[in-house]
Parts: structure tokens; C-alpha cells; sequence
């Protein structure tokens, strides 16, 4: 083993909670503004967006990064667009890791929310329409915690994917140990050159970070309702 | 659910923070896109590298030999180019993506075919033994894009095996996949470079071609981006002057 693999291996280890950390900061925000505008809505628009926005859900995460590449690259106008205006390349930074994580952890966070908005009781929102609320106010008073249960597990969820993420970010963000190089990209750098050691101890760090975020969830869960009983 | 009110405000207000953090802090580093098979050598050559220019911070990125070429060629910053095969290089040449002046061979490298932990074959090693019945399943790169897969492809062409061996192959995405596998056991040889098969233990070396046998060519080139930054020209003379030869020699790679 390397002298130096206990140092890289808790640069891995902060580069993945922080990417995952942020990528479900983002996939929250653009993930349930979504759901929002989704829920209750029936067209063809509607449904082709929301096709496009599960589209991480079951595409290889390779060919995810693929098409980001395309867009955030050099190579392609959207690319050069991008950089002009952030005034900085995207590709094999720790952002591009951030995004392709987001990216992937979108549709979770999507359907989740979304599933549990549009069950909400048309009476009670227009009960409260009726009181002169807002759809602003109807949204953080009434609808998001009626959804709260689809907001943890849509969180929870995302931040899983995000931390497992493997694909997309070996192509977009590169495997540069320290800067953009995560514990998933660790680990296969690890089983490639044949250290099972390191591997083994990884693999262990990421089951253990995962098995964490679920009993945490479930914790959460289980307080809330103990907490609601009368 | 006040509390998710506030969870949902906090995070609202945290967006502009982390738009700003996310932007990269630091200054002029090289980015050096590597082969994988080069991940221990590059390693080390950082470290001595770092260590006598103290101005430059070299940045590894591992891949395929062929991924890496892709992120090049949409844009990726990247500063020099180790590829582990001079064919990659031209390619990115011809679409003028390098700095032609700097194009170099790095290292040679040779094949060797390795059996699964206690698998022996009778007779003298070599490779015409890839036909034995006892090999089942042959890993080998995928020769569409990893080298050592191309390389290993133009052997078995070489030696007439090809069309009879082309059943038993199996493609791996790069060539430790390959060597992973028959470490395994889950195939019953691997078709790898020889400085893969040093690291591995307690593997069966069966035959390895001899030095020149084969082109096998590592390059390395200094990228239009790089061009830019004088330490990726550093980079490239430290690796191939003495010390990058030291280094190369060490890790089983062949140098002039």
C-alpha cells in the first residue's frame, strides 16, 4: 500500500460528500421547481419533458457524459458559450463533477417529489385559495409538507446516486486524484492497477457513507411520525 | 413542517455561496491526461517533478488512451498528452489539437500472456499456445479503442491465429480489466502488457514477445493548450530526460 493512500483517500472521500453534498443542494432546487410546474399538468409538452428529464434515469451514465462533454467542452458552441461567460473552462473542474452528479440525481429527486405533490387534496388547497393564499404560500404551507415524505426519500435518493456516480464524472470532470477525483473514481483506479487492498478499504468507505444516509433517512422518518401523533 | 421551510429557505440562500465555490480557485496547474497503464509511473514522476519546480502543480487524469483523446478533442484543458499509442497522437495532430514540435515516443512496452492462477499449459511457452483447448476464454482490450487490445490483435494477425482465436476473446475497456479478469480466474489467460504483468503476482508469465517484436509506442505531446504554460514543456523534458528514464526503466517499460 502507499504511503500516501490514507491522505488520497480522505481528499477522495471529501471530494465526494462535498460534490454529492452540492449536487443534491442543486438537484433539490431544479428537481422540485420541476415537479412543481410538472404536477397536475397533462400534455404532450408535459410529457416530453418529463421524458427528458428522467433520461439520466436509465441512460448509461457514459453516454450521459458524453453528451455533457458536448455541451460543456470547448469543442462544441454551447461550450465555448458557456466558458465565455463563466469566463472559465467547465471540463475537469470540481464544478463539472458537481454538475454531472446533479444531472443524474435530477430525475430522483423529480419523481419522487413530484409522485407525492399530486397527491395532495385538491379540497384543502382550494380551502385555502378560497382564504386569499398565494400559490407561493400554498407551496411552502400546504403542498411541500404534505409532500415531506417524498422530499426526504427524493433527497436521500439523490444524494446516493450523486455519491455513486462513476460515468459521467470520469468523463467530464476527469480523474484527477485531489481535485475532481471521487471515492467511486478512486476505487476503479484502485481494482485497475490491481492494489485490492485499496479497494477493499474504499469500497468499505462508500458502503458505510451510503448505509449512514439510509439508517439516517429512516431515522428522520420514524421521528417525525412519532412526533405528529396527538 | 416549519423546519422544511426553513431546510428549503437555507438552501435558497446557500445557491449563490455555492455558485461561487464551485468555480476552481487555483492557478496555473498542467493538467497531464495519462494512459492507465501509466498510473504508477505518472505517480511518482509528479512527485520528483513537483519537487524540483516548485512554481508548477501537475494534475493527473487516468483513462483509456481513447477516452482521453475524446475529452481532447471536445475541449477538455489538458496540457500534455501520455497516450499509449502514437496512433491517438496523430490523430489529434491531424485535427491540430497538439503542438507538432513536441510530439515524442515516451517508452516501448511488450505483450505477454499470462494464465489464470493454476492453469499450466504443457510445452514450451509461447504464443501460439492461444489455440490450446484448455484456454476457453481470452481477455484482450477492446481493439477498437484501448491499445493494448489493437496491439494484441495485430500479434494473433501476425502469427495467423487470428480468425481461429477471434471466438475465445473476450473485450475489456482497458487493459488492467483484462488482467483483473484473469487474476480472477474468470478467464483462462489475458493477452496484457508486460509492465502490467509485473504487478500482478502470483500469475503465470507463459510467453512475452521480444523487445521490437512488435510496435508497441507510448507518446507524449504538449497539447495547443499547454503550449501556452512553460511547464508542460518542463513536464515533457523531465520525462523524457535521464530521471523519466530512470523512472520508465523501473516500471518495466522499454527505453533507448
Amino acid at each position: 500500500m502507499d504511503p500516501g493512500f490514507f491522505h488520497s483517500i480522505m481528499a477522495a472521500a471529501v471530494i465526494s460528500i462535498r460534490t454529492a453534498a452540492l449536487a443534491t443542494v442543486f438537484a433539490f432546487i431544479c428537481g422540485g421547481a420541476l415537479a412543481w410546474f410538472c404536477s397536475g399538468r397533462r400534455s404532450w409538452a408535459i410529457a416530453l419533458l418529463e421524458g427528458a428529464i428522467s433520461l439520466p434515469l436509465v441512460l448509461p451514465p457514459t453516454v450521459l457524459g458524453f453528451y455533457l462533454l458536448l455541451v460543456f467542452g470547448r469543442g462544441s458552441w454551447p461550450g465555448r458559450l458557456i466558458c465565455a461567460m463563466m469566463n472559465t473552462d467547465i471540463i475537469f473542474t470540481p464544478a463539472a463533477a458537481v454538475i454531472a452528479a446533479t444531472v443524474a440525481a435530477v430525475p430522483l429527486i423529480f419523481k419522487t417529489i413530484k409522485g407525492f405533490l399530486e397527491i395532495a387534496n385538491p379540497d384543502l388547497l382550494n380551502a385555502a385559495r378560497l382564504d386569499g393564499a398565494t400559490e407561493i404560500r400554498l407551496f411552502f404551507s400546504i403542498r411541500l409538507p404534505m409532500a415531506y415524505k417524498g422530499v426526504l426519500s427524493g433527497i436521500t435518493l439523490a444524494f446516493l446516486r450523486a455519491i455513486g456516480e462513476f460515468g459521467a464524472t470520469l468523463m467530464i470532470a476527469g480523474n484527477i486524484p485531489g481535485r475532481t477525483q471521487t471515492l467511486s473514481l478512486a476505487l476503479w483506479g484502485s481494482v485497475m492497477n490491481g492494489k485490492i487492498v485499496e479497494a477493499h478499504i474504499l469500497a468499505l468507505l462508500l458502503v458505510i457513507i451510503c448505509l449512514v444516509a439510509v439508517i439516517g433517512l429512516w431515522k428522520l422518518d420514524y421521528t417525525i411520525h412519532t412526533s405528529h401523533r396527538p | 413542517m416549519k423546519c422544511l421551510k426553513a431546510l428549503f429557505l437555507v438552501l435558497l440562500s446557500l445557491f449563490p455561496v455555492i455558485t461561487l465555490n464551485a468555480a476552481p480557485a487555483q492557478p496555473v496547474a498542467v493538467v497531464v491526461s495519462a494512459a492507465a497503464s501509466l498510473t504508477d509511473l505518472m505517480n511518482e514522476a509528479k512527485i520528483a517533478f513537483e519537487a524540483e519546480h516548485s512554481g508548477v502543480r501537475i494534475d493527473l487524469n487516468f483513462a483509456a488512451t481513447g477516452v482521453l483523446q475524446t475529452q481532447i478533442e471536445q475541449g477538455a484543458p489538458v496540457a500534455v498528452f501520455a497516450g499509449a499509442s502514437s496512433d491517438n497522437l496523430a490523430a489529434l495532430n491531424k485535427k491540430g489539437l497538439l503542438d507538432e514540435k513536441s510530439m515524442k515516443v515516451l517508452c516501448g512496452n511488450t505483450l505477454t500472456l499470462l494464465l489464470r492462477p493454476g492453469l499450466t499449459l504443457p510445452g514450451a511457452g509461447s504464443f501460439a499456445q492461444v489455440t490450446d483447448p484448455l484456454l476457453k476464454r481470452i481477455a484482450v482490450g477492446d481493439p477498437q479503442y484501448v491499445p493494448a487490445g489493437k496491439y494484441a490483435i495485430t500479434l494473433l494477425t501476425k502469427l495467423n491465429l487470428a480468425e481461429s482465436v477471434r471466438p475465445k476473446l473476450v473485450y475489456a475497456s482497458n487493459v488492467r480489466e483484462a488482467l483483473t479478469w484473469v487474476g480472477l480466474g474468470e478467464v483462462d489467460a489475458a493477452i496484457v502488457y508486460n509492465t502490467d504483468a509485473i504487478t500482478a503476482k502470483g500469475l503465470q508469465v507463459q510467453a512475452t514477445t521480444k523487445p521490437g517484436e512488435l510496435k508497441i509506442e507510448y507518446g507524449i505531446a504538449v497539447t495547443k493548450i499547454g503550449s501556452k504554460i512553460p511547464g508542460s514543456y518542463q513536464f515533457v523534458a523531465f520525462l523524457t530526460g535521464d530521471q523519466g528514464r530512470k523512472l520508465l526503466k523501473k516500471y518495466g517499460f522499454l527505453t533507448d
